[in-house]
C-alpha cells in the first residue's frame, strides 16, 4: 500500500492530489523549481525538494531528478498529474524499473494512445469511429503540403505527442500551412520535447464531448459519464459541464459503450478520458484518449460523487474498483470555468505577475482548485491557467446563476483575468439555452467582449476611487498626518518661520 | 492645485472638498459627491455613496498617476493629471516624442525571435518581435508600414513588463 506519494507537478493540480492523499492518511512530497519556492504546493506537502532552474525543460520535466527525490525522500508512488511528464511513456517505465509506482496506466497504454496515429489505427481495429487524416508522421514541410492537398482544406495541424490545445493549428488556406505548422512544431517542442506532428481532417461546427473511464488492474472497465467541452478559444477549453445539453440517454449508453471498448483495446488501468467530435447530427468520431487526469475532471466527481485521484491511487495500488457501472449515476448539473491570467481586452495576452489581493467564493455548491495567495508571483514559466471554479446545482439553470453569482465574488487582483469573459459567457443567450458548439467563442466574440453597462455614475465612482489612492500615496510619501495634501506646505512653512523666530 | 481623471475618452475636472476621517467630499466636474470611503490599505476601497456599496480595487499601473481600477467586472484604465505630469506632457510635445512610436512588452516574459533591425523597412502587419509568456508566444506586429528606428532587446532576453523593445520612425 502506497504511504508516501510524490506529486511530479506544480500549481493547482498539484494541490488538488495532494488533499486525497491527505484525506487518504498519505505522506505527501513536493517537487518545486526556482520560480516555485513560494509556491502553494510546497507549502501544502509534508516534504518539498529542489529540482532545478525555472525553465520545466530543468526541472519539471526532468525524470532523473524526480526519481532522485523520489529515492531519497522514500516516496513509493508517483502522481505526474496533467502535463508534464503524465503522458510520458518512458517516465512510466522508468518508474517500474526503479520499483517506484506510477500512478497512470501501463507505459504500453500511454505509448499506443499517446501516439495518436497507433491511437487511431488500434481504435480502427477496436471498432471505435475515427476522424479521417494522415496515417504517418508529417516529417517535411512538403510532405505536409501532399498529404493536406490530399485530404483535402479545411485540416488541423496536430501535435503527435499533444494534448491540452497546445502544438496545435487549424489551416484553412494553403498559404497558412508553412507558418502553422513552424508553430505548431515550436510549441509542440517547447511543451512536449516532440516536435512529431499529423494531420488531420477539420470536422466542421463539432461538440467536444469526453467520457471519463475507470479501469482496475482486474479488467473492470467503467465510465462515469460524459463532459462537455466545446466551450473553446484556440483549442483550450475555457467552460466544461455535465451533463451535456446535447446528450441523450441513448447516445450516452452508446458513446459509453465505446469508450469502454476503447480503454479495453489497450488493457488500460487508472482514470482516462476518451475525447470524441460529435456532429450535429450525433454522429461521433473518437479523438484522442488522454491517459492521465484531466483538468475538467472535478465537474464528473460532483455529479457521480467519486473522488478520481482516490480511484487511481486504489488502483495503483491493486484493488478492484470501488464502484459498478450500474451504481454510477448523474445527479444535477455541473459547471467549470477555467481561470486563466491573461488580458482579454488584450488579445488574451498572458498575465504573469503578483497577486495583490485574492478573495475565493464559498457557499453551497462551490468549489475552487487554485493555488494562489496574496504575495505569490505567477512565474512566466507555466501554463496561464491559474484556479478553476466548479459549481453545482440541481439544475442546468441553478447551476448557471450560482456560477454567475461566484465570478460576481470572485477577486484576484495584481494581474489580469479572464473573470469578466467567463462572467459574459454566463449571459450569452447561446449557452444559456444549451445551443453551442466548438465555434461558440467565435461566433459570439462580439457580445463576449461588450462591456457591461456602465453609466457615468459608476465611472465617477472609479476616478473617485483612483483619486483617493492617488492622494493617499502622495500623502506616505510626504511626512504630513493630514488627508488634504494642498494646505500642509503652508503649514510647513509656518513651522518653519516658527522655528526661525526662536 | 487642480487635478484632472482621464478615463477612456472621458477628461473630468476632480476636487477634493473636505474630508474628516472616512468622509469625503469631492467634486467631479459640477456633480459633487458626499461619500465614505475605507481601505485596508492595499488598494481595496469600500465606498458608500447615497446608500449604494461599491467594492472598489484599486492597483497602480505604470506609473504612481496611473491606476487599474476594478469595480463590479468593470475595469477602467484611469489617469491622474497634476500640474507635473501637465508639464512633463507639454515638454515630450514639444520634443516630437511621441508614445504611439514606441512598442512596448506588455508583460514579463522571454524574448523568442527578433526579426528586424535598425534600418529596416517593414510592411504593416510585419511580426517584429515575438515574445513568449506561460508557454504562449505572442507576436508583436507593424501597426503601419515604417522604418526601424531601434531595437531594445535581443533573443533570449528575459523582460519586464512595460519593458521598451522597439522603436519606429
Amino acid at each position: 500500500m502506497i504511504k508516501k506519494l510524490l506529486v511530479a507537478n506544480r500549481g493547482e493540480i498539484a494541490v488538488r492530489v495532494m488533499r486525497s492523499c491527505k484525506e487518504m492518511g498519505i505522506k505527501t512530497v513536493a517537487v518545486y523549481s526556482d520560480a516555485d519556492r513560494k509556491a502553494k504546493h510546497v507549502r501544502y506537502a509534508d516534504e518539498a525538494y529542489y529540482i532545478g532552474a525555472s525553465p520545466s525543460s530543468e526541472s519539471y520535466l526532468r525524470k532523473d531528478k524526480i526519481i532522485e527525490v523520489a529515492k531519497k525522500s522514500g516516496a513509493d508512488a508517483i502522481h505526474p498529474g496533467y502535463g508534464f511528464l503524465s503522458e510520458n511513456g518512458d517516465f512510466a517505465q522508468l518508474c517500474e524499473d526503479e520499483g517506484i509506482i506510477f500512478i497512470g496506466p501501463s507505459p504500453y497504454a500511454i505509448h499506443t494512445m499517446g501516439d495518436k496515429i497507433t491511437a487511431r489505427q488500434t481504435m480502427m481495429e477496436a471498432g471505435v469511429p475515427v476522424v479521417p487524416g494522415s496515417k504517418e508522421k508529417i516529417s517535411s514541410e512538403k510532405r505536409a503540403m501532399e498529404v493536406i492537398r490530399q485530404i483535402g482544406l479545411p485540416v488541423m495541424i496536430k501535435a503527435s505527442a499533444g494534448g491540452g490545445g497546445k502544438g496545435m493549428r487549424m489551416v484553412k488556406e494553403e498559404s497558412e500551412v508553412i507558418s502553422a505548422l513552424r508553430g505548431a512544431r515550436s510549441e509542440a517542442k517547447s511543451a512536449f520535447g516532440d516536435d512529431a506532428v499529423y494531420v488531420e481532417k477539420y470536422i466542421s461546427s463539432p461538440h467536444h464531448i469526453e467520457f471519463q473511464i475507470l479501469a482496475d488492474k482486474f479488467g473492470n472497465t467503467i465510465h462515469l459519464c460524459e463532459r462537455e467541452c466545446s466551450v473553446q478559444r484556440r483549442h483550450q477549453k475555457v467552460v466544461e459541464e455535465t451533463p451535456s445539453p446535447l446528450m441523450t440517454a441513448e447516445l450516452r449508453e452508446k458513446m459509453g459503450r465505446d469508450a469502454v471498448a476503447a480503454a479495453k483495446a489497450v488493457n488500460y488501468y487508472g482514470a482516462g478520458t476518451i475525447e470524441f467530435l460529435v456532429d450535429d447530427d450525433l454522429n461521433y468520431y473518437f479523438l484522442e484518449m488522454n491517459t492521465r487526469l484531466q483538468v475538467e475532471h472535478p465537474i464528473t466527481e460532483r455529479v457521480v460523487g467519486v473522488d478520481i485521484v482516490r480511484e487511481q491511487i486504489n488502483i495503483a495500488n491493486g484493488l478492484p474498483l470501488t464502484y459498478a457501472q450500474d451504481k454510477i449515476r448523474q445527479r444535477g448539473h455541473s459547471i467549470e470555468c477555467r481561470i486563466y491570467a491573461e488580458d482579454p481586452e488584450n488579445n488574451f495576452m498572458p498575465s504573469p505577475g503578483i497577486i495583490k489581493e485574492i478573495v475565493e467564493p464559498l457557499g453551497l455548491g462551490v468549489r475552487t482548485d487554485g493555488y494562489m495567495y496574496e504575495g505569490f508571483e505567477i512565474p512566466i514559466f507555466y501554463d496561464p491557467m491559474i484556479s478553476k471554479l466548479i459549481v453545482w446545482g440541481e439544475t442546468r439553470m441553478e447551476a448557471i446563476m450560482r456560477m454567475r453569482r461566484v465570478l460576481d465574488e470572485y477577486k484576484i487582483s495584481g494581474v489580469k483575468t479572464s473573470l469578466s469573459f467567463l462572467r459574459s459567457i454566463m449571459e450569452t443567450p447561446d449557452f444559456v439555452e444549451g445551443n453551442y458548439n466548438t465555434h461558440f467563442i467565435e461566433k459570439n466574440f462580439d457580445f463576449l467582449m461588450s462591456k457591461r453597462n456602465c453609466d457615468k455614475h459608476c465611472e465617477d465612482i472609479a476616478m473617485i476611487a483612483a483619486f483617493v489612492e492617488y492622494l493617499s500615496k502622495l500623502e506616505k510619501t510626504q511626512p504630513t498626518t493630514q488627508f488634504d495634501v494642498y494646505f500642509n506646505k503652508w503649514k510647513d512653512v509656518g513651522r518653519i518661520k516658527a522655528a526661525m523666530r526662536i | 492645485m487642480d487635478f484632472e481623471v482621464i478615463i477612456g475618452e472621458r477628461t473630468a475636472k476632480i476636487n477634493l472638498l473636505e474630508s474628516t476621517g472616512n468622509l469625503l467630499r469631492i467634486a467631479v466636474d459640477d456633480k459633487v459627491y458626499e461619500l465614505d470611503s475605507v481601505t485596508t490599505g492595499n488598494g481595496v476601497y469600500s465606498i458608500i455613496s447615497n446608500g449604494k456599496s461599491y467594492d472598489i480595487d484599486v492597483v497602480q499601473g505604470k506609473s504612481k498617476k496611473h491606476f487599474i481600477v476594478n469595480s463590479d467586472m468593470n475595469e477602467y484604465k484611469v489617469e491622474i493629471e497634476d500640474a507635473e505630469s501637465r508639464y512633463m506632457k507639454a515638454m515630450n510635445k514639444a520634443k516630437g516624442f511621441d508614445e504611439g512610436n514606441t512598442i512596448y512588452c506588455p508583460m514579463p516574459g522571454k524574448i523568442v525571435k527578433v526579426l528586424v533591425a535598425a534600418g529596416d523597412t517593414v510592411e504593416a502587419g510585419q511580426t517584429l518581435v515575438i515574445v513568449s509568456a506561460m508557454k504562449m508566444e505572442s507576436e508583436f506586429k507593424a501597426s503601419k508600414a515604417c522604418v526601424i528606428k531601434e531595437v531594445a532587446v535581443k533573443e533570449d532576453e528575459t523582460v519586464t513588463g512595460g519593458q521598451k523593445m522597439i522603436v519606429i520612425e
